[in-house]
């Protein structure tokens, strides 16, 4: 059995733009049958829970500047706009199940 | 006159009042998902969801009015300071917008304005973003308050949409420079980007021609972050305005926690709400997106949230946090206590960054200016807004008022229309929305721009 998976997706208040991201990313661990905690945070916020969870396997934000070197963060605005979606979702698949 | 359209539409307000918006506003967005094609059981759940978020955001408005109001208003008294109101936030703003006949009429109204552009070719940003719609909702909903005229109440909200539309298109040059990663998207919010871009096309010239030294926003940002946390400024907030309205100790801790729970708990029920929303408001965009992929090179509209994670942004949005509340302070004439909005202070600037290329300084300069428009502007505004969500049925009169900040710059527009005679104030309006769409077809003007802005 693996440990579930942590994943961040950040964006400025954690209510519009995460939200759909977050619904977007939720169906897409299920259809490839990922189990994995997606939580919603804010941008600044996303220190605080990488200290307090421990272990951030992927960070999606949709909050642009999508740079960081300990944990893998992709830009999410394509799970809303839905262009350059499929290679997104290749991403975050390959990143869930490379170890 | 066979039918009586005013006394119908009466019939149907009261209709509507009598439901509450918990009832309504579900069955009118399921039947809206219904006619755009929508899965119905997921229309039905999405549908379910908005009414709860409605009842969630009244639960905590609640708490809002029971905390909060009273403590600001005995600091009124102790002090003799100047307000009147205490800010409620953009999330009830949106909620309220929505909460209106007017408001939710823009959902439908809005994307059918958007394709009737694309297809003129009079504008290229499609704006996917439904629940920011809202911002013309809030100029409707309110202005119809103000007016009490539906049709003039509508072409207002229509305006301010073809103007945030131009805008986004007028903007996408600034974006991409700081985004690279963004060619294509375009932000066509009526908030935090558009509400700000008329006062900083003043602004930017001005600043461009001093010079500012260099200043880093990282420092600022590690040094500060902890004041960007809901919780940590409701906590504060709550104890000073307990301090001065001369709380016991109990009295102070209570409305301090009182005051932390209301800043984490009303975004959070707005969130539900929005959840609800955008599950159908995704399929309404599906739909159209499915029609119009690859017809011809369009922007693709999105929230300004999406440019709010540049340094400098978080930076300022954090220095912003007290010079806000020392302008409120200071300024005469500022009745609206900030309050729920410092929470939201980086979309205050989520525009200037881009404008001056991440320069911190002039970021910070031209937010503070612009914050102290809006705090004038949410002044002014804020009884008509207490009307409307009066009106709505959103509050109870013995609560008092509820303030606002932030404030589209179409609302003065709108209010100097109507103030002429009638007939005249509709073709103000729609001379302003012709000009806006043709204004960029002048040569000699688009050049004087671009060497004015230089990006």
């Amino acid at each position: 059995m693996t440990r579930k998976k942590n994943i961040l997706v950040a964006c400025g208040t954690a209510i519009a733009t995460a939200t759909i991201a977050a619904g977007k990313l939720k169906e897409l661990l299920q259809k490839h049958n990922i189990q994995a905690n997606v939580i919603q945070c804010r941008f600044t916020e996303i220190d605080y829970y990488v200290k307090t969870l421990g272990k951030v396997d992927l960070i999606i934000t949709t909050a642009g500047f999508p740079e960081r070197k300990d944990i893998p963060i992709l830009n999410g605005v394509p799970l809303i706009s839905g262009v350059g979606k499929e290679e997104l979702e290749r991403k975050i698949i390959e990143i869930l199940q490379s170890d | 006159m066979p039918f009586d359209i005013i006394s119908a539409l009466e019939a149907f307000r009261n209709l509507l009042n009598t439901l509450g918006q918990s009832i309504w506003l579900p069955i009118f967005l399921f039947v809206i998902a219904v006619i755009f094609r929508a899965k119905v059981g997921r229309a039905f759940r999405a549908a379910i969801i908005i009414g709860v978020g409605w009842i969630g955001f009244n639960l905590v408005m609640g708490l809002f009015f029971d905390s909060m109001v009273p403590a600001a208003q005995a600091m009124v008294e102790q002090t003799g300071i100047h307000f009147e109101a205490v800010d409620v936030g953009w999330p009830v703003m949106a909620a309220i917008a929505y909460g209106t006949l007017v408001g939710v009429l823009m959902i439908p109204i809005g994307i059918i304005v958007n394709l009737i552009l694309i297809a003129l070719n009079l504008t290229k940003t499609f704006d996917i973003d439904i629940w920011n719609f809202w911002h013309w909702a809030f100029v409707g909903g309110t202005i119809m308050t103000w007016t009490n005229d539906l049709a003039f109440s509508i072409l207002a909200a229509v305006a301010y949409e073809v103007f945030c539309l131009k805008v986004a298109d007028w903007t996408v040059k600034p974006l991409w420079n700081v985004f690279p990663g963004y060619k294509g998207y375009s932000i066509p919010q009526g908030g935090g980007w558009v509400s700000s871009v008329p006062y900083l096309a003043v602004i930017k010239p001005i600043l461009d021609k001093i010079p500012f030294p260099k200043s880093d926003p990282e420092t600022v940002k590690s040094k500060l972050g902890v004041l960007g946390e809901p919780i940590i400024i409701g906590l504060v907030i709550g104890a000073v305005i307990a301090i001065l309205a001369r709380f016991d100790a109990i009295g102070i801790a209570k409305t301090a926690m009182a005051s932390a729970a209301v800043m984490l708990l009303l975004p959070r029920m707005i969130g539900i709400l929005m959840e609800g929303l955008t599950a159908i408001a995704d399929s309404i965009s599906e739909y159209f997106t499915a029609k119009f992929a690859g017809r011809r090179e369009l922007y693709i509209g999105m929230d300004a949230a999406i440019a709010i994670g540049h340094p400098t942004t978080v930076a300022a949005g954090l220095v912003l946090i007290p010079v806000t509340l020392a302008l409120a302070v200071l300024l005469p004439g500022v009745k609206v206590l900030p309050y729920a909005d410092l929470a939201a202070t980086p979309f205050f600037v989520v525009a200037a960054t881009p404008f001056f290329g991440g320069d911190f300084i002039k970021t910070v300069i031209a937010g503070t200016i612009i914050m102290a428009i809006f705090l004038y502007l949410g002044s002014w505004w804020s009884p008509i807004f207490t009307q409307t969500a009066l009106k709505i049925g959103a509050i109870t009169a013995e609560q008092g008022q509820i303030g606002c900040i932030w404030l589209q710059p179409y609302i003065p527009v709108a209010v100097g229309a109507f103030s002429m005679p009638p007939g005249v104030n509709y073709l103000i309006l729609i001379i302003l929305i012709i000009v806006v769409l043709f204004i960029d077809r002048v040569k000699a003007l688009r050049e004087f721009a671009s060497r004015l802005y230089k990006f």
